[in-house]
């Protein structure tokens, strides 16, 4: 277990620098990439009282539930600066706003039950999945002149979409795997998950500065519409 | 970036950071409270005790000092039962995996005190403890079959017993010379 507490605090460490590295750099990276560097500092914060709540009260069901509703409005944030495409823009709008009730719905239903809000996370988990798998969408319909693995966009988009569909199996289980060994090696592929996810996002925030095409003229987009 | 949207969800959030505020330090619901904010006590079940203190449990209730003239209870013929035995292969390993198969968690063991006309032996059935409901901490409940399901790998009867069974050096059991 002192492994799995390492590997936590490893990886949150990751986030927090991530965050911290993207912030400093905010003159030259986008806004969407500006949030998704708010987004990687609160994860790994949130996370890290997480673990002492759990550690020090022996409970932190209600904080991880209410994180659910700041990590749902911080990643569309990211998204919403993602394109300019009109289209795109609203039909992530749309995918947003149809998950936000039942989100809002359940995370008050967890809290009042003193339980993690594993359904409010299991519908955001499918919101980001969709929003991604949109963008990604609009990145094929955006011919471009130079690799995708120089487009910030595609690693944060690849993180969201392996994340989130990945992770929605570890929520809808919760219930089902209850055995102390099952919970362990769940915890343990979430934390590798995470450790993962954090790593493409914190990369993504790095190919942002060095190819910014605000920033640089080599790189264009030519839209075709 | 859909401003109204933006702006609806955070006083939600906003709303719902308040309401779990109240629900962990205003609320009145001391159990909340104490759920939130104090881990719960650990339950102890199970203590070592001397061998003196043993020795003592032991010959009260056969109210003698060898096997021949107890008047324990539990009997198996006109013998009395000196001891049961747990076996981890053919008793343990059955309910717990048993209990794994149904996704439970497996606690521990309940034996439950029975008689047997057939051979007019006393003893004890055995049936797994498993977490209730592993979301709102530990609830131990008897993994018992629902209502219409057949019976069958639940209930687990032993009726080997000391002294028709008696694993090695079961007479020590009777020895008075226990060093406190």
């Amino acid at each position: 277990m002192k492994f799995f507490l390492i590997l936590n605090y490893i990886l949150l460490s990751i986030a927090v620098l991530g965050g911290l590295f993207g912030l400093s750099q905010h003159k030259y990276i986008r806004k969407s990439f500006i949030w998704l560097a708010v987004f990687l500092l609160f994860s790994g914060l949130a996370q890290f009282l997480a673990i002492y709540l759990g550690t020090k009260y022996g409970n932190n069901k209600i904080y991880l539930s209410l994180l659910t509703p700041f990590y749902y409005i911080l990643i569309y944030l990211i998204f919403s600066n993602f394109s300019k495409n009109r289209l795109t823009i609203k039909a992530n709008n749309l995918v947003f706003i149809i998950g936000s009730l039942p989100i809002l719905i359940y995370t008050v239903i967890s809290i009042n039950k003193v339980e993690v809000a594993i359904e409010a996370i299991s519908i955001a988990n499918v919101v980001y999945s969709i929003a991604a798998m949109i963008y990604f969408l609009d990145i094929l319909n955006t011919p471009l002149k130079f690799s995708p693995f120089k487009l910030p966009k595609f690693y944060a988009l690849t993180a969201f979409l392996f994340y989130h569909s990945a992770i929605f199996f570890f929520w809808t289980s919760q219930k089902f795997f209850q055995t102390e060994m099952n919970k362990v090696s769940l915890n343990m592929v979430n934390v590798f998950m995470v450790l993962i996810y954090y790593c493409v996002l914190f990369g993504a925030l790095i190919v942002e500065r060095k190819y910014n095409p605000e920033q640089t003229d080599s790189h264009k987009i030519i839209k075709t519409k | 970036m859909n401003r109204p949207f933006i702006i609806t969800f955070i006083s939600g959030a906003v709303l719902i950071l308040i309401f779990a505020l109240y629900k962990t330090v205003m609320a009145d619901d001391n159990s909340l409270r104490s759920d939130f904010l104090t881990p719960p006590p650990p339950s102890v079940f199970a203590q070592p005790i001397s061998d003196t203190v043993a020795y003592k449990l032991f010959s009260d209730y056969h109210q003698s000092n060898n096997e021949k003239d107890s008047k324990g209870v539990l009997r198996t013929g006109d013998k009395a039962i000196v001891q049961f035995y747990v076996d981890q292969e053919q008793l343990i390993e059955p309910l717990k995996a048993k209990a794994l198969a149904l996704g439970k968690e497996f606690l521990g063991l309940s034996a439950i005190p029975a008689y047997n006309l057939a051979d007019s032996s006393h003893t004890l059935i055995w049936v797994a403890v498993v977490d209730a409901d592993s979301t709102a901490g530990v609830k131990r409940e008897l993994m018992l079959p629902k209502s219409g399901e057949r019976w069958s790998d639940y209930i687990y009867d032993y009726t080997l017993a000391c002294p028709e069974m008696c694993v090695e050096n079961s007479n020590w059991l009777w020895n008075t010379n226990w060093v406190e």
